[in-house]
């Protein structure tokens, strides 16, 4: 899939401004801070917003052949939870007629619903599911009829640590044979997921990479200051503390900056969470 | 075929409780004129029957709305309903299909109602046939108003509370263009003839057509709600 010059606009916000990402495949992360623009993107992606400019193309297929899309996609929204009257399978079901699965829907519910690992709740009512297995329910609807694309809005916000890291093994299995697109602001699971990662900011593509790559622009770049001062980062100038440990009786900081910020300073290894803040606060530390 | 009608049912089990509403009351209504004609003195039952009969002509048709309204709820009212507008099918068999399928229904039960009242000899069979198609007209006009209002008013609750301030109104006055416009009321003294009535039973289809061809259009171009707001 390739997005090409996309752009959309609130009245005078521009929420996507020429957003351009080549080659989606695999499981394709969309990391940003709130309000970078991933939503909008992924509705319009799921065909639920219109765009203002520019193109979406998936092969040979255009996103403004919109019926032709919607049979290729599975969506799984920020929030999803309706239907609570209705069982899980009832729900499915229900689902699976509205996207017009060609196969059968008993055969077809039973295969997702053991997908999501959601047997033994089959038969519960979705009002009577946690908010891990809600979420496990809307990955399931998503991927009814096999979409060759599967959007995902930031599906492990809110969730305990099981649950999430649950969720992350579903994410990457169900990946290992379709197109994911995942949008998250939490970068461990982007780390952890994706084969590559957007960063978006304020509605551009600061860089689409490898986690390495995007790791990688943040080399020589991060550094470890040992001070008795926690609040070390900020009295020096164009730098951003990005960790800060208690150490002995000091600190030791980690912070982002283009050049050494004191004589103590010593370079260390950039995370992921560390090239993703250089890309977005890039120009704050050149100031 | 099979699919819409399991999606039909599906949508009712959805309702849970308040999905038998409409049948609950077509039901008491049904079950008190009999009782009432059959435990009355010969020259009291007659009024009787008038009650229930005017009773049911202002409060059934207005509930020919409540499963199209409630069957909306969750593409205009429930958290994840863009999943909803995600998938394929026809939005005109989710629109007006499911609105003449859902006042298909409704009249299947007002018939039923009726017949039982000719079985109880409390009308007889011409009159079931008038009484029948009077409910029936008035029924697609509330059917297909209750269709406007949600994709209009983009809100269940609001859509169901505009159609009980219109039973409220039918029945106990309010705004008089309501009642001598859209409530057709019709008492046995007069035979039951829809002849007196014609005129206002063909403006009440016309308005009914036109009513589902607007939210029809409306839902075409629908977008759930929280997109018209600033997204991330």
């Amino acid at each position: 899939m390739n997005i090409d010059n996309l752009c959309k606009n609130y009245g005078k916000l521009k929420a996507l401004d020429h957003i351009c990402i080549e080659n989606i495949k695999g499981v394709h992360g969309l990391v940003g801070e709130n309000g970078a623009g991933k939503t909008t993107l992924m509705r319009i992606i799921a065909t639920v917003l219109d765009k203002d400019d520019g193109q979406i193309i998936h092969g040979d297929l255009s996103w403004n052949d919109t019926a032709k899309v919607r049979r290729i996609i599975g969506y799984l929204p920020q929030k999803f939870g309706m239907y609570h009257k209705l069982t899980v399978r009832e729900v499915l079901e229900h689902m699976a007629i509205l996207k017009e699965v060609n196969r059968d829907i008993r055969s077809e519910t039973d295969k997702v619903i053991s997908l999501v690992n959601l047997e033994d709740k089959a038969e519960a009512k979705v009002g009577s599911l946690s908010g891990g297995m809600v979420r496990r329910l809307g990955i399931a609807q998503a991927i009814l009829g096999d979409p060759e694309i599967l959007i995902v809005d930031e599906p492990t916000s809110g969730l305990d640590p099981e649950e999430r890291m649950r969720f992350r093994l579903l994410l990457r299995d169900i990946g290992a044979d379709r197109t994911v697109l995942f949008s998250t602001h939490i970068i461990d699971d982007a780390e952890d997921i994706c084969d590559r990662v957007t960063v978006l900011h304020k509605g551009h593509v600061m860089m689409t990479g490898t986690c390495d790559e995007i790791i990688k622009n943040a080399k020589g770049k991060v550094w470890e200051i040992a001070a008795p001062d926690p609040q070390v980062g900020d009295k020096l100038k164009n730098i951003i503390t990005t960790d800060r440990k208690k150490s002995g009786k000091g600190y030791i900081v980690r912070a982002l900056s283009e050049d050494q910020p004191c004589s103590d300073a010593k370079s260390v290894e950039p995370s992921l969470e560390e090239g993703y803040l250089y890309l977005i606060h890039r120009e704050e530390i050149y100031a | 075929m099979r699919r819409f009608i399991k999606m039909i049912m599906l949508d009712i089990r959805a309702m849970s409780i308040a999905g038998f509403v409409p049948m609950v009351m077509v039901a008491i209504l049904t079950v008190y004129g009999i009782f009432m004609y059959k435990s009355a003195p010969d020259e009291l039952a007659k009024n009787f029957v008038n009650t229930v009969l005017y009773f049911s002509q202002r409060l059934l048709p207005p509930l020919a709305s409540w499963w199209i309204i409630m069957s909306f709820h969750p593409y205009v009212e429930d958290e994840g309903a863009e999943v909803l507008f995600s998938c394929g099918y026809s939005r005109r068999l989710l629109g007006i299909g499911r609105v003449v399928t859902f006042l298909i229904l409704f009249q299947v039960i007002i018939v039923i109602s009726c017949a039982a009242l000719v079985l109880f000899k409390v009308i007889g069979i011409y009159e079931l046939f008038t009484f029948s198609l009077i409910l029936f007209l008035q029924s697609c006009f509330y059917g297909c108003a209750g269709f406007l209002l949600v994709i209009l008013e983009r809100s269940g609750l609001w859509a169901l509370a505009s159609m009980l301030l219109l039973i409220y109104m039918n029945i106990w006055g309010g705004i008089p263009v309501i009642s001598k416009y859209f409530s057709v009321t019709v008492e046995l003294d007069r035979g039951l003839s829809i002849g007196s009535v014609w005129m206002k039973l063909m403006s009440l289809a016309i308005l009914s057509c036109l009513f589902m061809y607007i939210g029809q259009k409306l839902f075409d171009k629908y977008r759930y709600k929280s997109l018209r707001v600033k997204s991330s």
